[in-house]
C-alpha cells in the first residue's frame, strides 16, 4: 500500500489561505475608510492636550436624560406641526371618557419614519393603542379590534433600498370581508369614534407609484396615493355604520407625509381630518393629547393637499425620460450604484416645463386669474383642485387679525399685525405673511413669472384665551424681488403696486388681495378682507440694485443657461414651451416634453467617454481657472496645527500656509475617501471626524451605542412654523452625536447629512418625508434654525441635495432642465435660504444640471454657492460609488471639494501636483474640508498630537497573510521532506 | 471566534457595500422608549421559540446579500440569531463554516402582553467583542394559530447604517434540532449554465462556461460576472465579452485568454482562462446574437435601426425596442412588395413607448432581406 504524504493536505490549506489573504489586501485597501467605519477601527492616536479647551459640551448630566429631551422635544415638534384639516361641527376635542375603534392595518403600525437615509429603528415608541390610553383612559380602545389587526398578516410593503422601483409599493390593507360578525359586534361598545388611520410610506430609492397599469390590482388607478378599494371599503361601511347609529364620528389621520390624494373626504362623511406627517418615535402621544384638546393643535401644512395629485403642471414631465436617441448613443442609466449602466448614466432627462407654478404657486395664480378673468384661465376650478390649501391648520380656538401695518424701512419692510384669541383656549398661532409682485408688461415681454401670492414672513406665538398679541415681521425687500434670466440677467424689482398681507393660508392671502383689487366675489371661493392687506408702490423698475449680492457684493447674473433649453447652445431645435400665466390654457404642459440628446449636450456632459472629460477637464481649467499659473505650495512641513486656526476668517492667507504644510497625497486622500468621514491629518494635527446620514435623527447610535433617534418627516417640523423649536431639533440630533464619540483616539462625530431641503415638486417624490415642503422660502427658513442648532452642538450640516434632485427616479445622473426664474426662486431658495441662515456645507446631487452633473457645475457650486451666498466650507457628494460622472477633476475644478466615496471609480487625481490648474483646486478643496473641520467638535481635543496608526483589521490581515505564508511554506518543505524520507525508506 | 467571523464577513460583504443606495440605508437602532414598558410582561419560563426567515434579492452581488435567519428564544430569556449566507453554496459543519455566523445578533426575549393583546417582546442587537450594542431594535411577534411573525432588521454591515429586513416566522419549541439542520434546509446548491465545454481559472475559482447556442457565460465562483459570445473557425475559437474581442492565444489545442472583473472600478482581478484541449469542442449550433436565426415569433422581423418590427400575422405587427426591453402590440401593417406601411395605435396603447415610436418609428418603410429602413 502507497504511504500517503499527509502534508500536502495542510500545504493545500494554507496555499488557498494565503491566496485569500493576498487577493483581499487590495480590496480591503479600496474599502478600508468604510471597513474602519463598519468596525470602528481606530485609525488614529491621540496624545492628549491636558489644557485643551472644550469648545463644545454635552448640556446632559446623563445620556436617559439626552434621550428624555429627544423624546420630549420629538413630541413637542408633533404638538405644534401635527394639523388639523377639517373639524365638522367641533368634533374634535373630543370627550375625555371617548371610547375609540382604531381601523386600519396602518393604526398598529404606523408610519414613523421613511426608509433609507431617513430610517432609524422606532419599535420601542409609543402605539397608538398606549398613546389613546395615556390622552384619555385606559381601556378607551377596542381591543379585539386591534388584536384582528396586529393578527390579521395584511402589511404594507415599501419599495427596495437597493433597486428600488414604484412597482413594489403596497398599500395591503385588510379587505372588510374579514371583519367578522364578532369583531363587528365589539364596534358598539367603542363606537364614539372610528379613528381611521391612513398612511402611506416613503424612502430613498424609488418614488412613489402615480398610475402604474402593473399595480392596478393593489391601487386604485395604480396609484399609490388614492385610496385603494380596500380603504374605500372601509370608509364606506364606517359610513353606514355611523348611519346606522354605531359610530358617533369618523375621523381620519393622514399618516404620511406624502399627500394622499383627498377626493373622498365628503364621499364617507368623515368629521374630521388630522395631517400627523411621519410621527417620529414619540409624535403619536401628541397626536392623541390633540384629540384628547390636551394641546390646542397649532400645525399649518407646508404643502398643498389636493383633490387630484395629477392637477398639478409639474405632474406630465414627473419621471425619467429617455433621450429619444439614447441607442443611438449607446446611453444607459442605473437606479443603483452598482447595477449596469451606473458608469454612463446619461440616458435620462426632465424638464421642469412648469415653471414656477409649483404647489400653490400654481393653484393660488390660476385662481386669481380665473377671479379676473385674465390670462386664459379659462372656467378653472379651484375647489376640484384644492381641498386644502397650504398654510392651512385650524385651532380649537379662535384668532382675529386687526391693525394690519406695513411700514418701509428702505431695505426691509415692517409687517404688524394684532391676533386676538377669540375663543375659550389658549393657544399658539402662526401668522403667515404674503406678498403679491406686480405681474407687469415688462415681465410678460421677457418671460418672467409671478405668483399671485408667495409666503415671506412667520411668526409663532402663544396667545391666552381673551388676549391680543401684537406680531412684528420683517421681510427682506429683497425677497421680493424676481429673477430675470432674459433681459436684465440678474434680480429685479418691478414697478408697481405690491401687495402684502395676512392670511390664514395662502388661499386666504389670495383673497384678501382680491378683495383690495375689488374683484368680483361672485367668482371667489371663500372670502377675503381687505383691511387685512397693504399696498406699497415701487415708482421704477430696479434692475441694479439687487444685481449684487447683499451676502458678498458679487455681481449676480445668469448661472444656469445651460440649464435651460431656450437658452442652451446646441439644441435650438428643442425649446420648450414653459407654462405662463399669460396664457394657461394654450401652455399648460399636456404631454411630457420629448427630447433628443445633441452633440453639444454629449460634448458638455453626456459623455461617457474619458477622452470627453478630459476635453472637458481642458475647458475648465482655462474657463475658471485660467489665473493660475503655479501649483500653489504642498508638503512644505512647518508647526502650524488646525487648533489654531478656530478663529481663523476664512480669508485670512494663513490658511493656504496651514494646506501648505500637507502633502499632496493627503490633499487627495482626503477628497477621495470621504464617505461618511474625513481623513486623519497629522501634519496639521488634525483628526479623523465621523459623518451620519439623518434628515430625520442621527442615524447612528446614542446610549451606550445601541440607540438613535428618529424625530418626525421634515415637513411637520416645518408645519411647526416655530423656528426656536426646530433649532431645539438640530441640538438634540447635535448631542446624539456629541454622545455617539467612543474612545479616546475615535474619530469625532462631527457632521451630519442633513437636512433635506429639496422641493416636493410632486406628492410622489420618494423622500418626500426627507424635505420640507413645496414652498422654497419656507425650506430655507427652517432649514437654517436646524442647521444652528446642529452648529451650537459643534456639528456640520450637510444641506441636500445641491440641487435640484428633486426625484428618485433615474436620480443617478439624470439631466434636469429648467430655467433660471425657477432654478433661483424655488429649487435653490430653500439652499440660499440655509446658507444664509448659516450653513456651510452641502452635500451635492447626482443629478445634472442640463448636462453637467451638479458637483461640477461650476455655477452652482461656485458660482452661487460661494459666489452669491458666501458659504465658507466644504461641499461632499452623494454617496459616489462606479459613479464616472462624479470626476474628481471636474469636481474640483468647479468647487466640489470631497467625494463621498472611496478612491477611484470617477476618473483620477493621481499625478496632478503639478498641474496648476487642479493642483490649486485640490488645495482650495482640501481647505474648505479642513476650515469646516475646524469649526466642529473634533477640535474639542485642543493642542494634541495625532498620529495615524494601522486599523487592527489591517494588521490582522497582514499577520495573517504573513503566518499562512509560512506555514505553506513549511508545509511545502514537509511535503518534500516527507517524499525524501520515503524514497529513503 | 467572533471576530474571525466578523472579519470574514467584512471580508465577504465588500463587494455588497457597493450595493447600497447613497445616503446610506436604513440605519440602526432605536431610542429605549423613557416610559414605553410593554405591560405585565410575563417570563418566559421554560418555554422556547424559535424563528427562522431570509433576506434575498437578485443582482449580480446578491449572493453576497442573502441570508437566512435562526432565532432562538432561550428558556433563560435571552434571544440568539445565526446567520447563514446561503447563496454561498457551502453547507459544510455550523462549526467552521465561513457563511455562517452563530450569534450575529443577540439580546433578549420574554412574553409580555402589548396593548392588550399577548405577544412575544423580542430585543435584539448586533453586540461586538467588547460588548457594545448596535443596530438595536425592539420587535413584538403575535401569535396567528400558533405561528408568530415579526421583522428582523439586520445590518448588512454590522454598526454601519445599512440594514435590510428579513421576515421571520416562528413557533414554540424547535423546529431546528441545531444550526446544521439549519443549514440542510436553507442550503443552495450551484447549477452551473449548461454547457458544451469550460475554460477555467482554477487559482482564481473562475469559469467560462460555452454554450451551445454561442453564448460564453464568465463567473468568479458563483456568480457571472462578463458574458459575450464564442466561435469555432478552422481549429481556431474565437471570444467576445461584452461586444469586444478577446485575445486568445493558442498553444497547440491549448486555448488561453485574459480578462478583469471590476471590482467598483479602480480596482480589477484578472483571471486567466484556459481551455485544455479544444479539439473536443465543437462549434456553436448557431451564433448567439441571433443574427441568422429565423424570428421566434410571428411571420417575419426586421430589424429598423433600434426597432424590430415584428410582422405576427398578415396584418398585425409589435414593435420592439431591445435597448430598453420595451415593446408594443397594436399595430398594423401592409405589406406591398419592399414596402411596409404602418399604422401605430392611439396614445392610450402606446403610452410611453409613444415617444419612442414617435422618435425612431415611421409610417412607411423599405424592406431589404431582414432590414427595415425609414422610408423619407
Amino acid at each position: 500500500m502507497k504511504k500517503r504524504n499527509f502534508w500536502k493536505i495542510p500545504m493545500a490549506v494554507f496555499a488557498v489561505f494565503t491566496a485569500i489573504c493576498v487577493a483581499a489586501i487590495p480590496i480591503t485597501n479600496y474599502f478600508a475608510p468604510m471597513i474602519n467605519v463598519a468596525l470602528n477601527a481606530e485609525t488614529q492616536r491621540i496624545i492628549p492636550d491636558p489644557d485643551a479647551q472644550i469648545f463644545y459640551w454635552t448640556r446632559y448630566d446623563s445620556e436617559e436624560e439626552l434621550v428624555a429631551n429627544d423624546w420630549n422635544v420629538c413630541r413637542q415638534v408633533m404638538a405644534e406641526g401635527a394639523s388639523v384639516l377639517l373639524n365638522r361641527d367641533n368634533t374634535l376635542p373630543l370627550a375625555a371618557d371617548t371610547k375609540f375603534s382604531c381601523f386600519s392595518q396602518s393604526s398598529v403600525d404606523p408610519v414613523k419614519v421613511g426608509t433609507g437615509s431617513a430610517f432609524v429603528s422606532t419599535g420601542e415608541g409609543a402605539s397608538l393603542y398606549s398613546a389613546l390610553e395615556d390622552s384619555f383612559q385606559p381601556g378607551c380602545v377596542n381591543t379585539d379590534l386591534w388584536k384582528f389587526y396586529v393578527t390579521s398578516g395584511y402589511k404594507r410593503e415599501n419599495a427596495a433600498l437597493s433597486g428600488g422601483d414604484p412597482s413594489q409599493y403596497r398599500i395591503n390593507e385588510v379587505p372588510w370581508e374579514e371583519y367578522t360578525d364578532a369583531l363587528k359586534s365589539t364596534f358598539a361598545d367603542y363606537g364614539d369614534a372610528a379613528l381611521v388611520t391612513l398612511s402611506r410610506s416613503s424612502g430613498e430609492g424609488a418614488d412613489l407609484p402615480g398610475g402604474l397599469e402593473a399595480l392596478e390590482p393593489y391601487m386604485t388607478g395604480g396609484d399609490y396615493l388614492r385610496l385603494c378599494k380596500e380603504e374605500m371599503e372601509l370608509l364606506q361601511n364606517l359610513k353606514d355604520l355611523k348611519d346606522q347609529g354605531v359610530f358617533k364620528k369618523i375621523i381620519v389621520l393622514l399618516n404620511s407625509s406624502s399627500t394622499l390624494q383627498l377626493d373622498f373626504i365628503d364621499e364617507y362623511d368623515i368629521d374630521a381630518v388630522v395631517w400627523t406627517g411621519n410621527l417620529g418615535i414619540n409624535g403619536l402621544p401628541a397626536v392623541t393629547d390633540i384629540l384628547a384638546g390636551k394641546v390646542n393643535p397649532s400645525g399649518r401644512i407646508v404643502d398643498t393637499f389636493l383633490k387630484d395629485n395629477h392637477s398639478s403642471p409639474a405632474m406630465v414631465n414627473y419621471d425619467a425620460f429617455p433621450y429619444t436617441n439614447a441607442a443611438q448613443l449607446d446611453l444607459a442609466f442605473a437606479q443603483n450604484n452598482t447595477a449596469p449602466g451606473i458608469e454612463k448614466c446619461n440616458m435620462n432627462y426632465v424638464v421642469y416645463q412648469e415653471g414656477i407654478y409649483v404647489g400653490y404657486r400654481y393653484y393660488e395664480t390660476r385662481y386669481e386669474d380665473y377671479v379676473l378673468g385674465q390670462g386664459s384661465a379659462g372656467e378653472y376650478d379651484y375647489s376640484a383642485d384644492v381641498a386644502f390649501p397650504f398654510g392651512s391648520g385650524l385651532s380649537y380656538t379662535t384668532f382675529e387679525y386687526s391693525n394690519f401695518t406695513v411700514e418701509d424701512q428702505g431695505e426691509a419692510f415692517q409687517v404688524g399685525v394684532d391676533v386676538a384669541n377669540t375663543g375659550g383656549m389658549d393657544g399658539k398661532h402662526t401668522v403667515q405673511i404674503y406678498f403679491q409682485s406686480p405681474y407687469t408688461d415688462y415681465d410678460r415681454e421677457n418671460g418672467i413669472e409671478k405668483a399671485a401670492v408667495e409666503l415671506c414672513g412667520f411668526d409663532k406665538k402663544e396667545i391666552k384665551a381673551g388676549e391680543t398679541e401684537h406680531f412684528d415681521i420683517r421681510v427682506l425687500k429683497e425677497d421680493l424681488t424676481s429673477y430675470d434670466a432674459n433681459a436684465a440677467k440678474t434680480y429685479i424689482l418691478d414697478a408697481g403696486d405690491y401687495y402684502f398681507t395676512v392670511g390664514s393660508d395662502a388661499h386666504n392671502a389670495v383673497n384678501n388681495i382680491l378683495m383690495a383689487k375689488g374683484a368680483d366675489t361672485s367668482r371667489m371661493i371663500g372670502t377675503g378682507d381687505a383691511a387685512l392687506t397693504a399696498k406699497w408702490n415701487n415708482p421704477a423698475l430696479d434692475t441694479t440694485t439687487y444685481a449684487v449680492s447683499s451676502a458678498t457684493g458679487k455681481p449676480i447674473t445668469n448661472l444656469f443657461d445651460n440649464a435651460d433649453l431656450n437658452k442652451y447652445e446646441g439644441a435650438e431645435d428643442q425649446r420648450v414651451v414653459y407654462l405662463t400665466r399669460s396664457d394657461w390654457a394654450g401652455t399648460f404642459p399636456q404631454a411630457a416634453m420629448s427630447l433628443r440628446a445633441t452633440d453639444a449636450m454629449w460634448d458638455d456632459g453626456l459623455t461617457h467617454e474619458d477622452a470627453g472629460r478630459d476635453a472637458l477637464v481642458e475647458q475648465y481649467k482655462q474657463l475658471y481657472w485660467s489665473g493660475v499659473s503655479q501649483a500653489p505650495a504642498a508638503g512644505t512641513g512647518g508647526s502650524l496645527n488646525a487648533i489654531d486656526f478656530v478663529d481663523k476668517g476664512y480669508d485670512d492667507p494663513a490658511w493656504d500656509e496651514l494646506i501648505g504644510q500637507l502633502s499632496y497625497e493627503d490633499m487627495l486622500n482626503l477628497i477621495y475617501n470621504g464617505s461618511y468621514q474625513t481623513q486623519v491629518l497629522p501634519a496639521i494635527n488634525l483628526p479623523a471626524t465621523q459623518e451620519f446620514d439623518g434628515p430625520t435623527g442621527f442615524t447612528k447610535s446614542i446610549v451606550g451605542g445601541a440607540n438613535g433617534m428618529a424625530f418626525t418627516s421634515e415637513d411637520v417640523m416645518a408645519a411647526t412654523h416655530n423656528r426656536e423649536l426646530i433649532q431645539e431639533v438640530g441640538k438634540c440630533m447635535g448631542e446624539d452625536m456629541l454622545h455617539a464619540q467612543s474612545g479616546d483616539n475615535a474619530a469625532a462625530v462631527a457632521g451630519i447629512y442633513a437636512p433635506g431641503v429639496n422641493i416636493h415638486r410632486s406628492p410622489y417624490l420618494g423622500r418626500h418625508n426627507e424635505y420640507y415642503s413645496e414652498d422654497g422660502w419656507l425650506s430655507g427658513e427652517i432649514a437654517a434654525a436646524q442647521v444652528q442648532g446642529l452648529h451650537d452642538r459643534g456639528m456640520l450640516a450637510f444641506v441636500k441635495h445641491f440641487a435640484l434632485n428633486d426625484q428618485e427616479q433615474g436620480r443617478y445622473g439624470i439631466s434636469v432642465w429648467a430655467n433660471e426664474q425657477s432654478v433661483r426662486e424655488l429649487y435653490l431658495e430653500s439652499f440660499e435660504g440655509a446658507i444664509r441662515g448659516g450653513a456651510s456645507n452641502v452635500m451635492s446631487s447626482f443629478n445634472r444640471i442640463g448636462v453637467v452633473w451638479s458637483g461640477s457645475h461650476h455655477g452652482l457650486m461656485t458660482g452661487i454657492l460661494r459666489d452669491e451666498w458666501g458659504m465658507e466650507g466644504s461641499a461632499i457628494t452623494d454617496m459616489a460609488i462606479n459613479a464616472k460622472w462624479m470626476d474628481y477633476r471636474l469636481g474640483v475644478l468647479a468647487g466640489q471639494d470631497y467625494w463621498c466615496g472611496q478612491k477611484g471609480g470617477m476618473g483620477t487625481l493621481d499625478g496632478t501636483g503639478n498641474d496648476p490648474a487642479i493642483a490649486a483646486a485640490v488645495h482650495n478643496a482640501a481647505k474648505n474640508v479642513v476650515f469646516s473641520i475646524t469649526r466642529t467638535n473634533a477640535m474639542n481635543m485642543g493642542n494634541a498630537t495625532v498620529v495615524m496608526v494601522t486599523p487592527w483589521w489591517r494588521t490582522v490581515l497582514y499577520a495573517a497573510t504573513g503566518v499562512c505564508a509560512l506555514l505553506t511554506v513549511g508545509s511545502a518543505f514537509m511535503v518534500v521532506r516527507s517524499k525524501k524520507a520515503a524514497k529513503s525508506g | 471566534m467572533k471576530m474571525k467571523k466578523l472579519l470574514a464577513a467584512v471580508l465577504s460583504a465588500l463587494m455588497l457595500v457597493s450595493l447600497l443606495a447613497a445616503c446610506g440605508g436604513s440605519p440602526s437602532s432605536n431610542s429605549q422608549a423613557p416610559s414605553e414598558e410593554p405591560s405585565q410582561p410575563t417570563e418566559g419560563g421554560s418555554k422556547t421559540y424559535q424563528f427562522w426567515g431570509t433576506y434575498e434579492e437578485s443582482g449580480e452581488n446578491a449572493s453576497m446579500l442573502n441570508a437566512a435567519f435562526l432565532l432562538n428564544l432561550n428558556e433563560d430569556g435571552t434571544a440568539v440569531a445565526d446567520k447563514y449566507m446561503f447563496a454561498n453554496f457551502d453547507a459544510s459543519d455550523a462549526a467552521t463554516n465561513p457563511t455562517f455566523t452563530a450569534s450575529y445578533m443577540s439580546g433578549t426575549w420574554k412574553e409580555v402582553e402589548k396593548d392588550g393583546v399577548a405577544c412575544l417582546q423580542i430585543k435584539l442587537a448586533y453586540v461586538d467583542e467588547a460588548g457594545t450594542e448596535s443596530n438595536s431594535q425592539t420587535a413584538y411577534a403575535y401569535d396567528v394559530a400558533g405561528v408568530y411573525s415579526f421583522d428582523l432588521t439586520f445590518p448588512v454591515v454590522p454598526g454601519m447604517s445599512y440594514t435590510r429586513v428579513a421576515s421571520m416566522e416562528g413557533k414554540e419549541g424547535q423546529t431546528y434540532a441545531d444550526a446544521n439542520a439549519f443549514i440542510q434546509a436553507y442550503k443552495q446548491e450551484f447549477t452551473a449554465p449548461e454547457n458544451v465545454g469550460t475554460f477555467t481559472d482554477a487559482d482564481n475559482n473562475g469559469t467560462a462556461y460555452l454554450q451551445a447556442d454561442g453564448t460564453v457565460l464568465v463567473y468568479a465562483g458563483y456568480d457571472k460576472f462578463a458574458d459575450g459570445t464564442w466561435s469555432l473557425a478552422d481549429g481556431a475559437i474565437a471570444i467576445t465579452l461584452g461586444g469586444e474581442s478577446v485575445d486568445v492565444t493558442m498553444d497547440g489545442n491549448k486555448a488561453t485568454f485574459s480578462t478583469e472583473r471590476n471590482l467598483g472600478d479602480g480596482n480589477t482581478t484578472s483571471y486567466t482562462f484556459v481551455c485544455e484541449d479544444i479539439s473536443t469542442l465543437s462549434a456553436p449550433e448557431a451564433p448567439a446574437n441571433g443574427g441568422e436565426e429565423p424570428a421566434e415569433e410571428g411571420i417575419a422581423s426586421y430589424e429598423a435601426g433600434g426597432l424590430v418590427l415584428v410582422l405576427l400575422d398578415d396584418t398585425n405587427m409589435k414593435v420592439k425596442y431591445p435597448e430598453y426591453g420595451m415593446e408594443r402590440d397594436g399595430f398594423t401593417y401592409v405589406l406591398d412588395g419592399n414596402t411596409l406601411t404602418v399604422t401605430a395605435p392611439g396614445e392610450d396603447v402606446l403610452g410611453a413607448f409613444g415617444q419612442i415610436w414617435g422618435a425612431m418609428g415611421g409610417e412607411t418603410w423599405t424592406i431589404d432581406g431582414n432590414t427595415a429602413t425609414k422610408a423619407g
